[in-house]
């Protein structure tokens, strides 16, 4: 449908249909929504492509509590108002388009709330990349219903997924706050919080997803990650220890383990916890990397060559390796491999950081 | 602390680190201007410092407080409201009381101000002033009668960037201040950054990632009350980074004053001079090798300020960094040929930094039991810290850490008397009273400074040295002093600039206490940038003394 067309849409109806549509929404307006509904379907009879007409009568239905058929009246005008939504700001970006942008929106007042509501608009923007728009439609349409768990549970998900995690916070403290058993709910504003790096919020949230779900590693990980940041690490090493007890084929709590015992000092101690890590889960680089750090720390230069060789056998992306390698080989006094390894560590961090990058600036807005 | 815990405390050798603010009826009263305190840009973050310094020769020390500005006065706003704000001078007049002589001595710079550093620039034996700006620096010759003559221009110094610290040093061993400046970012004021920027969610202004680091500068003294830009030459200007503190010391073992510099998220500089006789000045980078550049594998942290000392007593100086929240503040330990190791959780500073952002810091012997202490001033860049649990403050309170002697710190902050929230940023160490312990100036955001006088320092004995330079530079900057007493050595250097924005006490100070505490200082060594090298024995404790370059060691008050 063309711009021009959704503009004309508008102009279809005589002026009696005009009148009675109109009609139909100052009942609406009233809380006469019966009455509404009865005027939309008069125009919907004779013009049944007259968008506005089936956008109230999505509204009036929806009022009314009958959700699913409102869904279902806005699901089939969505391609059409979604349409609506991307002219408008295509529009907005002209100067010279403002008249029509104008009449576009006094055209539907109402319908795009209503539209909004369902969430899909959100969606369907966030899969086009459109961030900042996908955001602001979902901090308008939030208040409409702001108790509809699935909705938010939904585009909560979505952000997540789109590494948006304010808003995905924002979303599923809707959903916990109306439906306050959703363990998965809990999880992911957990975790959404840790990632915004609000420890105190992410420690209420996994403490409550453990109560509802008991122990499971991961959520333990994740609180104690909450604890070292906070900074407890006294609490997130009980915790961890917990994690390592519940998945014992797993090096992760155990490089977490370790992790926490660097915080405090006490790097033998860490030192055993990375190589535990490392023996249970080979493949994973960072324990490998922290324990030749160590090595390095305590002068073992040869065990510390080996162990960070190992690293990049393990991940031959694993930048942080060839940093700790290239300090090795100056102190070994191998300056051309220390300039070989720091220009591959330069390398790869600069690859990789351009992927993080746009992820850090996504998980920040 | 109750009096039976200060009772015990006492009976038990140890001294309590004790710090009063004694702002209030000092005398003081400039309460800096930075921009508004909603911080809308980067610019209105970084704050102020102080320099403590002899102006007018008379034996205490003065305080030079440097101040800000606004947006609206930068771009020259009609209706700008008041008047520019101006750095003060404020004269000692003993016992924590001050007279402002700002206009009397020709001083009051209505820059947007940012550090500060005295040095005798033109080794006339009265200190000289140099203030960084956002915008050209200045540089005030001390005319020798408590006046200035501003200089900037005729001294080659004028440059529009955004400067942050500076340090004095004889980079090429000419008996002349060479100075390094770090700068900060590529920014203007026309033209603020209009991306959104986010912290733990929240939308605030923009820090330096959304700007291009800037170069620094290197300046060789001429000798004449000129210096020559050779950023450049040295091979300081290929590498930007969001500069801020910047440290003098010797960090590779050699006898050439090298260069660190702390960055915002850039790595930090490690550049050893590698100066030859009679050669420009000349820096290798060695950042990233260093293991002093990067922490963990390769990350950058924030830098803010930097102080060196010898925390461990192993006659070399190790390198303190301050960082942003949610990252520890870092301690390299020297391992001598220019190789660091991180050692801040090991020596105990790292976790309860976390929740901290730092700014100045300095290593001293607060206490006087023979080993150096750390200062770190803090204070958040958001306002928007306090609106949510975003696990830190706006306001933060600085930290004190004393040197438990086996290298690790303890936290004696809470009982130091700096539980004070503010938004700190610079800080000056010094003598404030003349009586012989080091108190501290805190220059405080949007607030009057914090005069923290140190209560107690002095019942250890001590000893402070004034050192005089003849072939070296006057101020002997960069002269290391080996003092040996009660068993133990300790090794300090001479240093101008310090911490974050700020210039320091230029005497060299050394406690004496501890266990065995010493009643006689055994032997002192100056090692002089010139090369000389004297000896002094048998000093007793308790007094200041000065020390000329080839004329030998007398007490400061005969």
């Amino acid at each position: 449908m063309s711009s021009l067309a959704l503009v004309l849409l508008a102009q279809l109806l005589t002026s009696e249909e005009r009148t009675a549509f109109e009609g139909a929404i100052l009942l609406q307006l009233a809380s006469d929504l019966d009455g509404a509904l009865r005027g939309y379907e008069g125009i919907l009879e004779a013009h049944p492509d007259f968008l506005p007409a089936r956008l109230y009568r999505a509204e009036a239905l929806w009022l009314l509590g009958k959700r699913d058929q409102a869904r279902e009246e806005l699901s089939r005008a969505q391609g059409d108002l979604l349409l609506v939504r991307i002219l408008e700001r295509i529009f907005a970006r002209e100067a010279e388009s403002e008249p029509l942008v104008a009449r576009l929106s006094e055209a539907y007042p109402l319908e795009q709330n209503r539209f909004l509501a369902t969430g899909t608009p959100v969606l369907v923007l966030l899969s086009m990349g459109e961030l900042d728009e996908a955001i602001a439609d979902y901090r308008r349409v939030a208040p409409v219903d702001p108790e509809d768990a699935t909705l938010h549970r939904q585009i909560g998900a979505a952000f997540s997924s789109a590494k948006l995690f304010l808003p995905a916070v924002e979303a599923f403290e809707r959903v916990v706050a109306a439906a306050p058993d959703d363990v998965s709910a809990w999880r992911q504003l957990g975790s959404g919080n840790l990632v915004l790096q609000r420890w105190e919020p992410s420690i209420a949230a996994l403490e409550k997803a453990i109560e509802l779900a008991g122990e499971e590693a991961g959520l333990l990980l994740a609180l104690g990650y909450g604890h070292e940041r906070k900074p407890d690490t006294e609490r997130a090493l009980e915790l961890y220890r917990r994690a390592a007890r519940l998945a014992p084929e797993s090096g992760r709590p155990h490089y977490r383990i370790g992790r926490a015992l660097m915080t405090q000092g006490k790097l033998e101690e860490a030192e055993r916890a990375f190589t535990k890590s490392s023996s249970l889960d080979p493949k994973m680089p960072e324990p490998l990397g922290f324990l030749g750090d160590i090595q390095l720390k305590r002068g073992d230069v040869d065990l510390a060559l080996s162990t960070l060789e190992r690293a990049l056998q393990a991940d031959p992306e694993y930048f942080e390796a060839y940093y700790h390698l290239a300090r090795v080989y100056r102190r070994m006094g191998r300056a051309d491999e220390a300039v070989k390894a720091l220009s591959a560590y330069e390398d790869l961090k600069r690859k990789k950081r351009g992927v993080l990058s746009q992820e850090d600036v996504l998980a920040l807005r | 602390m109750g009096p039976f815990a200060l009772l015990l405390l006492l009976s038990s050798g140890e001294v309590p680190l004790r710090f009063v603010d004694v702002v209030e009826g000092s005398g003081v009263a400039l309460v800096t201007t930075f921009g508004t305190e909603e911080k809308r840009f980067i610019i209105e973050y970084t704050g102020t410092g102080a320099a403590l310094t002899d102006y007018d020769s008379d034996g205490d020390l003065d305080l030079y407080l440097v101040n800000g500005s606004t947006i609206e006065l930068s771009l020259g706003a009609p209706g700008a409201p008041g008047a520019a704000p101006t750095d003060r001078l404020y004269r000692n007049e003993g016992g924590f009381r001050f007279t402002d002589v700002t206009e009397a001595a020709g001083l009051g710079d209505p820059g947007w101000g940012g550090g500060s550093l005295a040095g005798d620039v033109d080794n006339d034996g009265d200190p000289d002033l140099l203030v960084t700006n956002f915008g050209s620096n200045v540089l005030y010759r001390n005319n020798g009668d408590g006046t200035f003559t501003e200089v900037s221009a005729a001294a080659g110094l004028l440059d529009g960037r955004w400067h942050s610290s500076a340090a004095f040093g004889d980079l090429d061993s000419d008996g002349f201040l060479d100075l390094y400046v770090t700068n900060h970012a590529v920014y203007r004021v026309e033209e603020p950054p209009r991306l959104p920027c986010f912290w733990k969610g929240i939308q605030i202004a923009c820090g330096p990632l959304a700007h291009r680091p800037e170069t620094h500068l290197v300046y060789r003294n001429r000798g004449d009350v000129s210096f020559a830009d050779v950023s450049e030459s040295s091979g300081v200007s290929s590498k930007p980074g969001f500069g801020f503190g910047v440290v003098m010391d010797y960090l590779d073992d050699d006898d050439r004053l090298d260069v660190y510099v702390a960055n915002d998220l850039s790595g930090n500089f490690l550049f050893l001079n590698r100066t030859t006789a009679g050669g420009g000045i000349v820096f290798q980078d060695v950042s990233a090798l260093s293991g002093a550049g990067f922490v963990e594998g390769g990350r950058e942290q924030a830098g803010m300020g930097v102080d060196s000392g010898d925390f461990n007593g192993d006659g070399r100086p190790d390198l303190h960094t301050t960082n942003f929240s949610d990252d520890y503040n870092t301690l390299y330990r020297n391992d001598g040929s220019g190789l660091f190791t991180d050692v801040s959780f090991e020596s105990r500073l790292g976790e309860v930094t976390l929740p901290y952002l730092g700014w100045a810091t300095a290593f001293a012997d607060f206490d006087f039991d023979s080993d150096l202490d750390l200062l770190v001033v803090n204070g958040h860049i958001y306002p928007e810290a306090d609106r949510f649990q975003s696990g830190t403050g706006y306001a933060q309170s600085n930290l004190l850490f004393e040197n438990a002697g086996d290298g690790t710190f303890r936290d004696v902050s809470a009982r130091s008397g700096l539980g004070e929230k503010r938004l700190g940023r610079g800080a000056a160490l010094g003598d404030v009273d003349e009586d012989g312990d080091l108190d501290v100036v805190v220059a405080n955001m949007h607030a009057l400074p914090a005069l923290l006088r140190n209560d107690g320092g002095n019942r250890r004995s001590w000893v402070r040295f004034l050192l005089v330079g003849r072939e070296s530079n006057r101020d002997g900057v960069g002269a290391r002093v080996v003092l040996e007493a009660g068993g133990r050595s300790q090794t300090r250097t001479s240093k101008s600039g310090g911490g974050y924005l700020s210039s320091h006490d230029p005497r060299v100070y050394f406690g004496l206490g501890g266990p065995g505490e010493a009643r006689m200082v055994e032997r002192v060594r100056v090692l002089w940038p010139s090369g000389a090298v004297e000896v002094y024995e048998s000093l007793e404790p308790g007094k200041g003394y000065v020390i000329k370059e080839g004329a030998g060691v007398a007490a400061e008050r005969p």
